[in-house]
């Protein structure tokens, strides 16, 4: 049989800075490794990156590979090399035990090899084995299987072989990220530290007019933006990971079947600590106690904290097991958040806050959703009470509710609506736990209100709804204290509420069915809108003003001057309140400036903290 | 503070669901395991009264519930063989014992952990003249009026009250005679006030007593509730010497379409024919408050 010339050779890379071999090399260069130490090249092929690694280390290169002509040519440039199949542990180790014969490695590499190995299990339970006995690290890279050109191809039924890359035709195992690391694990090898090789267009890249190839379609940027939170996979050629081995890692065997259904996220800064007691006392009065509890306390004092972990210590134990507290320092009202779905380990997850109440049926009505309609977020209804603090000759701070029930949120679910403003109070929503844990979507962290109403709408558009017009859980409306209402100005109101529409705006969003229709009936009541004023067109100017007549009516001031409207009616005045969507611009003008010309307008001026 | 005292819990049972009367009891051990801790109470019996048409436990549930619980709480039972409403079943259990204090609770009640605590912190002082204690129910907060600064409210829910036995005994129980199932807590608490005690709204003590709400947001009634409720409205404003409101009530009833009204009417006229109706109290109007169809002034309306 002919010896196959270096140009025949189908895997006779060059070494390159930015390719798999400068990456390996890059990754070992954080160590100073030892004189006269081995580096084991296991499936060596023609020794691409031997010069390069001699030449930054003092190391003795050593090759290994099944392939003869790759060896050869390896031991004609001086270097040591030896053929040899990869087999069983037992095997591995006996080889290479062998060729060592006594001599200590360094490190090891084992690069674009576990795709085409048969038993690539035993491959890295021998290299765990050898990284533990000599303290070596060990750098692997396999091509990702994850990477957005094979991603989108597979979408339209395209699996195209090719001689070399990576849908290599000899390809007997993929890999993606979570996998590879997951089997590390498993065998003990622990990631420390990793260089991918980052390709933008693969040598998938092909055929360029597949639509979800080509880059201007609008399925190609939905599809981008889906997987942009996901990490950065989609653009990895070949993942380079450097691993040290340790002891193994225990891999669930089906976590699913372990999971609670609900993971509710309760953060506190500790100052509700009644409120706080009368949370964990509606959970305790719930019918499925399927779920578990993550209280986030957000920037605790010590003496807060005790005193949040005493309200969790005090609860009966069947609930007190399920109660985990995490802390937090730093970020904004969003970060609790994102830390509390981090860890929730829920099918879903829920936010209830530490002044939020709920009726026993909350979980129920979610898990009973949740029957149907797996995998979208579930909304039950909440009603609107107003609350004041309150403190007797015998009681402790606590709080007294003031109006009964305002229904004031719809049973239904508007997309339409939800992009011009939140009508949704957070507890009435569940989220599945795959849109933050697999799709990367995470609460704002760069602003402090409104965090919820955007991480809704940007959730709901890639799961969809199922509503249920039971009520189930009461949003506290504070009339007075401390609430998110009154601790941020209309002002920062105002900015985030104009840079979270810019971002829905900014996006593409998957319109549920049904919408289409009612897009065009709001289209038909601009039009007649449009022949009621005279044959004004609807314009910017318009819009304009619909913004400043929501932002009044949302204001501090247009509620604490409810009072005043009261006796107003009482009195047989009553203020004209435009329905924003259909109103004419002269209504809106009328009401923008009756609003703002009010006496009681300019007394509330201090709360609007212009 | 109070010291040594000893509390005999107590509700009535009615066809109850025995998981749902569970979850109570351990929502009530844990705050029993904190008020025997603070010496607030240091014995503490729960006793069922059960009119149900079959019991609710069995001997050996009771037996193990006692084995499960009773470092903290001692459970006894009473199978009344009859539905005596609650006011004649409360009565009945609390001659059961001679403790110092009852508290009265709905079956499904969920206390918080402290909510023992709570319920005995306006008894603090005896100079107070506190006849009843009431927690704040949750989810669903009454909406009867209470003097925010001293607690004081015109009567007491008894879904969750706290009672000292000397009271519960110089007003002679509930009018078991008079009322089934509804306002015997309203004339229990105008009892109390008329010998002189202060009827106390405790806002941090709660209990969680589970309600649902109707689609729109709309309190629901059971026919039950319907029903006693207006036969009891009739009753009270005869007891509490308002005629003038009975007559409104007695005739709108009888001239109303609904079935419930008329029956409530017919049977407050079969109990004056009969002799039957209660004594009548407080004859200058110095206690009993009819406001708006309500016992009191009302915060809002459900």
């Amino acid at each position: 049989m002919k010896n196959k010339s270096i140009d025949e050779y189908p895997y006779k890379f060059e070494y390159a800075q930015d390719n798999v071999y400068g990456h390996t090399v890059s990754l070992l260069g954080q160590f100073d490794l030892p004189k006269q130490g081995i580096h084991l090249d296991i499936g060596c092929g023609w020794g691409s990156m031997s010069e390069k690694l001699m030449e930054n280390h003092p190391i003795h290169y050593i090759g290994i590979d099944a392939d003869p002509d790759a060896v050869n040519h390896l031991v004609l440039e001086g270097k040591e090399a030896h053929t040899y199949k990869l087999s069983s542990l037992k095997d591995n180790i006996e080889f290479i035990d062998k060729i060592l014969n006594g001599r200590a490695i360094s490190s090891i590499s084992i690069l674009d090899v576990m795709e085409h190995v048969l038993n690539f299990e035993d491959l890295l339970q021998t290299v765990s084995v050898l990284s533990k006995q000599h303290n070596a690290p060990v750098v692997i890279s396999v091509p990702n299987f994850a990477h957005d050109d094979i991603v989108f191809k597979l979408l339209c039924n395209k699996f195209d072989e090719t001689n070399t890359g990576l849908l290599d035709e000899t390809h007997i195992n993929i890999f993606t990220q979570e996998k590879l690391l997951e089997v590390c694990k498993k065998h003990g090898l622990h990631q420390i530290s990793k260089k991918d090789v980052v390709m933008e267009k693969s040598d998938q890249y092909f055929p360029k007019e597949l639509l979800t190839l080509t880059e201007n379609s609008s399925l190609r940027q939905l599809l981008l933006g889906l997987r942009k939170n996901m990490g950065a996979d989609g653009k990895v050629n070949q993942l380079v990971r450097m691993f040290i081995a340790s002891h193994p890692t225990q891999i669930p065997v089906n976590r699913q079947l372990a999971r609670p259904f609900l993971s509710i996220v309760t953060r506190t800064v500790g100052d509700r600590p009644e409120e706080l007691k009368e949370v964990l006392l509606c959970l305790t009065g719930q019918e499925c106690t399927d779920f578990e509890v993550l209280v986030v306390g957000h920037n605790l004092t010590v003496e807060k904290q005790l005193l949040v972990e005493s309200i969790i210590n005090a609860t009966p134990e069947w609930i007190r097991s399920k109660i985990r507290l995490i802390r937090v320092n730093g970020g904004n009202r969003s970060t609790p958040l994102n830390a509390g779905f981090e860890n929730a380990e829920g099918q879903y997850m829920a936010i209830l806050d530490d002044d939020d109440i709920v009726f026993s049926n909350w979980v129920e009505e979610f898990k009973s959703l949740s029957n149907n309609h797996y995998g979208k977020i579930l909304k039950s209804v909440s009603v609107r009470q107003e609350y004041e603090p309150v403190k007797t000759s015998f009681s402790q701070k606590t709080s007294i509710a003031v109006s009964g029930f305002l229904n004031d949120y719809p049973a239904d679910f508007d997309f339409i609506t939800m992009l011009h403003h939140n009508e949704c109070p957070g507890l009435c929503l569940a989220f599945p736990r795959s849109i933050y844990h697999d799709f990367g979507l995470r609460f704002d962290e760069t602003i402090n209100t409104i965090e919820d109403w955007d991480f809704i709408v940007r959730a709901a558009f890639i799961c969809g709804v199922a509503s249920t017009p039971t009520i189930t859980n009461i949003y506290r409306w504070w009339l007075k204290g401390e609430s998110s209402q009154s601790l941020h100005n209309n002002e920062e109101w105002e900015e985030n509420y104009r840079y979270v529409q810019n971002k829905f705006n900014s996006q593409y969003l998957i319109m549920p069915p049904g919408n289409a229709k009612r897009i065009s009936s709001l289209i038909n009541m601009q039009l007649e809108n449009r022949d009621s004023n005279n044959g004004y067109p609807i314009n910017d100017e318009l819009i304009r003003k619909r913004e400043i007549a929501h932002l009044i009516l949302v204001s501090n001031s247009w509620n604490i001057t409810k009072p005043l409207r009261l006796v107003k009616r009482i009195l047989g005045k009553k203020t004209c309140v435009p329905e924003i969507f259909t109103a004419s611009e002269l209504e809106l003008d009328e009401f923008i400036s009756n609003s703002q010309n009010s006496k009681s307008w300019k007394i509330t001026r201090v709360f609007r903290k212009k | 503070m109070l010291h040594k005292k000893c509390l005999q819990i107590q509700s009535v049972l009615y066809n109850n669901e025995a998981p749902r009367i569970i979850r109570s009891i351990k929502s009530i051990v844990r705050a029993a395991d904190f008020a025997i801790n603070k010496q607030i109470f240091t014995e503490i019996t729960v006793y069922y009264g059960d009119g149900s048409q079959e019991p609710v436990f069995t001997d050996q549930e009771l037996k193990d519930l006692n084995s499960e619980f009773g470092e903290y709480i001692q459970i006894k039972y009473d199978y009344f063989e009859s539905n005596l409403g609650s006011a004649r079943g409360h009565n009945r259990l609390a001659n059961h014992s001679d403790s110092d204090f009852i508290m009265i609770i709905n079956p499904d009640i969920i206390l918080a952990p402290d909510t023992l605590l709570q319920l005995a912190e306006p008894y603090a002082n005896p100079k107070q003249k506190v006849g009843v204690v009431e927690a704040r129910q949750l989810p669903v907060e009454h909406p009867k009026s209470y003097n925010t600064r001293t607690g004081e409210t015109s009567w007491a829910s008894t879904a969750c009250v706290l009672i000292p036995r000397l009271v519960f005994e110089e007003v002679n129980g509930f009018d078991a005679d008079t009322f089934f199932l509804y306002c015997d807590d309203v004339d229990f608490s105008w009892m109390a006030r008329l010998k002189g005690y202060r009827i106390i709204f405790q806002p941090s003590a709660v209990a969680f007593h589970d309600k649902i709400l109707s689609k729109n947001a709309a309190w629901q009634t059971s026919d039950a509730e319907d029903y006693y409720s207006a036969e009891a409205g009739l009753l009270m404003a005869y007891k509490w010497s308002r005629n003038d409101i009975l007559e409104n009530i007695l005739t709108y009833f009888e001239n109303s379409d609904v079935s419930y009204y008329k029956k409530a009417a017919e049977e407050f006229k079969r109990r004056k024919r009969d002799g039957k109706l209660p004594e009548q109290v407080d004859s200058n109007h110095r206690i009993g408050e009819f406001i708006n169809n309500n016992y009191g002034k009302m915060r809002f309306s459900l």
